[in-house]
């Protein structure tokens, strides 16, 4: 069981962005993606998500051995990817709960509906985990949401959506200390044997609360580097002046 | 009928002309289609499933303007027009209603009052259906009037509303316009409010072939407050002309519009609408914000913001803007399952909520939903 990215290529309008980037994230492991801006570590995200402006021009992305190239975005959410996004979209006038019932509607066999009681009950029990005010639930999706705000909705959708693999597209962006580790909390107690992690950050500072199995470097469309939790600190101390050298 | 073949409003009526395409008050708009010669009243009417009550209202039922059922004391039944005028463009149809019209409500409280009006409709034909709401002082009034087709005859409404407040009152009208797809709805939509009133006025249109609305509000009494509100989703074979006008006549008045069309398969709209403030209205503070999301390239939005002050210490803005669905929006909606319609649905209903809300008032925010979410789910 596992996410495996092989010998990907995509660009964007014709610019090359992944040149070859293979990754296998088993499920259990949790596996860090660093790198310098521009590197393409938001790109790999998007490409496994299936945004339409990123065209794969070679490879393959493979989810538990099948791929997924001819998917849709909605397919590919349903058949267990979870992207946390970078910079959510709000949705004006679409509240948090119609979002979310309507997202865990669309995994129900046609003709079932979904036990609202049940649903509002797991909801709150997730926003108290997150620590996240209940009125949030009727306002629309992430409107006027504090950056933190935003990310912590980003992680109570990934925990009402139970995927397989969740990809966090730095996630700590915009996040002060307190949030971050809330939002660490709760993505530490979705890790399982049958769950695969990717975290892209910039800063060692979230793998102190997400420990990572793998860190992988990425430079110019490919991983270029790969270690235990301590190549994270030793990015931390020396920045990626090797990559010049290198 | 009230009127007969010598009454003097008759004769105004056949002496008017019918609407042409070099006026500007139809501008883009159909103006063949506002030529009604020729088009007798409908007939018997037929009732139709009634929709879920309203807690707290008086439901009020007419069948082709024939009182079914409902009664209150503060609404009085008429049986002749109040006689609407035009002062955007329809002047032979404002005459058309006053000579012909033989139906009509008056509701008038001076304490809080809430009345559903439903009219079920059938039958090809004319009808011409009139309501006069008078908040008396201090009262605080909510009237709900639903326009629902029985049939798929084609059937053209001509409706006039008056709503009059006065001092320190107020009143929230809902106007559903739920016609099939054969019909014409006209509507002459008056407002009036005195001192320290306030009124909330709102349409959803979601029916009929095609759609012309006049609303006039009458903003020249200090501290008044008038809102505007109109929602509407045509799609193919749907036009939807829409000319306001919001006339600040006294200090410190305000008065704010907003409409949100979404438009749907190769639909129509025209929005026309002017701030007008008159010498002296000083402290004005009036808004006017027309928004179409287009659903499809094929669709038109055409909108005509305007503005004319001639006081000073004014604050007036007057917008209006065309956009697609963000694929941003649909992006994120479908990354977390959702299919591409029903994300694109949700994001197109979001939209209409921005008006919606501003009714504040839990009731009639769930049937202005509820209208919005059948639309919705029968259009591709």
């Amino acid at each position: 069981m596992s996410l495996t990215i092989e010998n990907l290529y995509a660009s964007v309008d014709g610019t090359p962005i992944l040149k070859g980037l293979n990754l296998e994230i088993p499920a259990g492991e949790v596996h860090a993606m660093m790198g310098p801006n521009g590197s393409g570590k938001s790109t790999l995200s998007k490409v496994i998500a299936g945004h339409e402006d990123y065209e794969v021009t070679g490879g393959r992305v493979l989810l538990d051995g099948v791929d997924i190239a001819e998917l849709e975005v909605d397919e590919r959410s349903r058949a267990g990817i979870f992207l946390a996004f970078q910079y959510p979209a709000e949705v004006p006038g679409v509240s948090n709960a119609n979002f979310l019932r309507a997202a865990l509607q669309a995994r129900l066999p046609k003709g079932e509906e979904i036990d609202a009681v049940v649903f509002y009950k797991e909801m709150y029990a997730k926003m108290d985990e997150l620590e996240m005010n209940r009125k949030f639930t009727s306002r629309a999706v992430n409107e006027g949401f504090s950056g933190g705000e935003k990310k912590r909705n980003e992680i109570l959708q990934m925990m009402m959506l139970d995927p397989r693999y969740c990809l966090l597209d730095e996630t700590d962006s915009g996040l002060d200390i307190d949030a971050l580790k809330v939002v660490a909390k709760g993505v530490n107690s979705m890790r399982s044997p049958n769950r695969g992690f990717l975290v892209i950050t910039h800063y060692q500072r979230l793998l102190d609360y997400i420990k990572p199995d793998h860190v992988h470097v990425m430079s110019d469309g490919q991983i270029v580097k790969s270690g235990g939790a301590e190549l994270a600190l030793e990015l931390e101390e020396s920045g990626y002046d090797f990559l010049k050298t290198a | 009928m009230s009127a007969t073949l010598t009454s003097p409003a008759l004769e105004q009526y056949e002496a008017l002309d019918w609407p042409v395409r070099t006026e500007e008050n139809w501008r883009f708009g159909a103006w063949k289609e506002a030529n009604l010669s020729g088009l007798e009243l409908v007939g018997v009417g037929a009732s139709g499933k009634l929709p879920a009550p309203l807690k707290g209202f008086t439901r009020i039922v007419f069948e082709n303007g024939t009182l079914v059922s409902g009664s209150h004391d503060s609404v009085e039944l008429t049986k002749e027009s109040f006689g609407p005028v035009s002062r955007l463009g329809s002047v032979k149809l404002a005459a058309l209603h006053t000579a012909k019209s033989d139906h009509g409500l008056h509701i008038k409280s001076a304490t809080d009052l809430s009345i559903e009006v439903i009219h079920f409709v059938s039958g090809d034909g004319l009808l011409l259906p009139g309501i006069v709401i008078e908040a008396q002082e201090g009262a605080n009034i909510r009237v709900v009037k639903r326009f629902i087709s029985v049939d798929n005859s084609a059937t053209t409404v001509l409706a006039a509303t008056d709503v009059r407040i006065a001092e320190n009152a107020h009143a929230t009208c809902l106007v559903t316009q739920e016609l099939n797809a054969q019909s014409k709805f006209i509507r002459f939509a008056d407002s009036t409010l005195e001192a320290s009133s306030s009124a909330k006025l709102a349409v959803i249109h979601t029916g009929a072939k095609w759609v012309r609305e006049e609303t006039y509000a009458t903003v020249d009494s200090m501290d008044a407050r008038s809102e505007i509100l109109s929602v509407a989703l045509p799609t193919t074979g749907q036009e939807y002309d829409q000319r306001t006008f919001q006339h600040h006549g006294a200090r410190n008045t305000y008065s704010e519009l907003l409409f949100k069309n979404t438009l749907f398969g190769k639909a129509k709209t025209i929005f026309s609408g002017l701030i007008f403030v008159d010498e002296g209205a000083h402290g004005t503070d009036a808004y006017q914000t027309c928004r179409n999301l287009m659903m499809t390239d094929e669709c038109e939005a055409n909108s005509m913001p305007g503005l004319e002050i001639n006081a000073d210490d004014v604050k007036c803005s007057h917008g209006s803007t065309s956009a697609r669905v963000s694929d941003e929006e649909i992006f994120y909606l479908m990354a977390r399952g959702i299919p591409s319609k029903d994300a694109r649905s949700l994001v197109a209903q979001g939209f209409s909520v921005e008006a919606i809300e501003k009714l504040e008032d839990e009731q009639l925010e769930a049937l202005a939903l509820e209208v919005v979410a059948r639309k919705f789910a029968n259009v591709e």
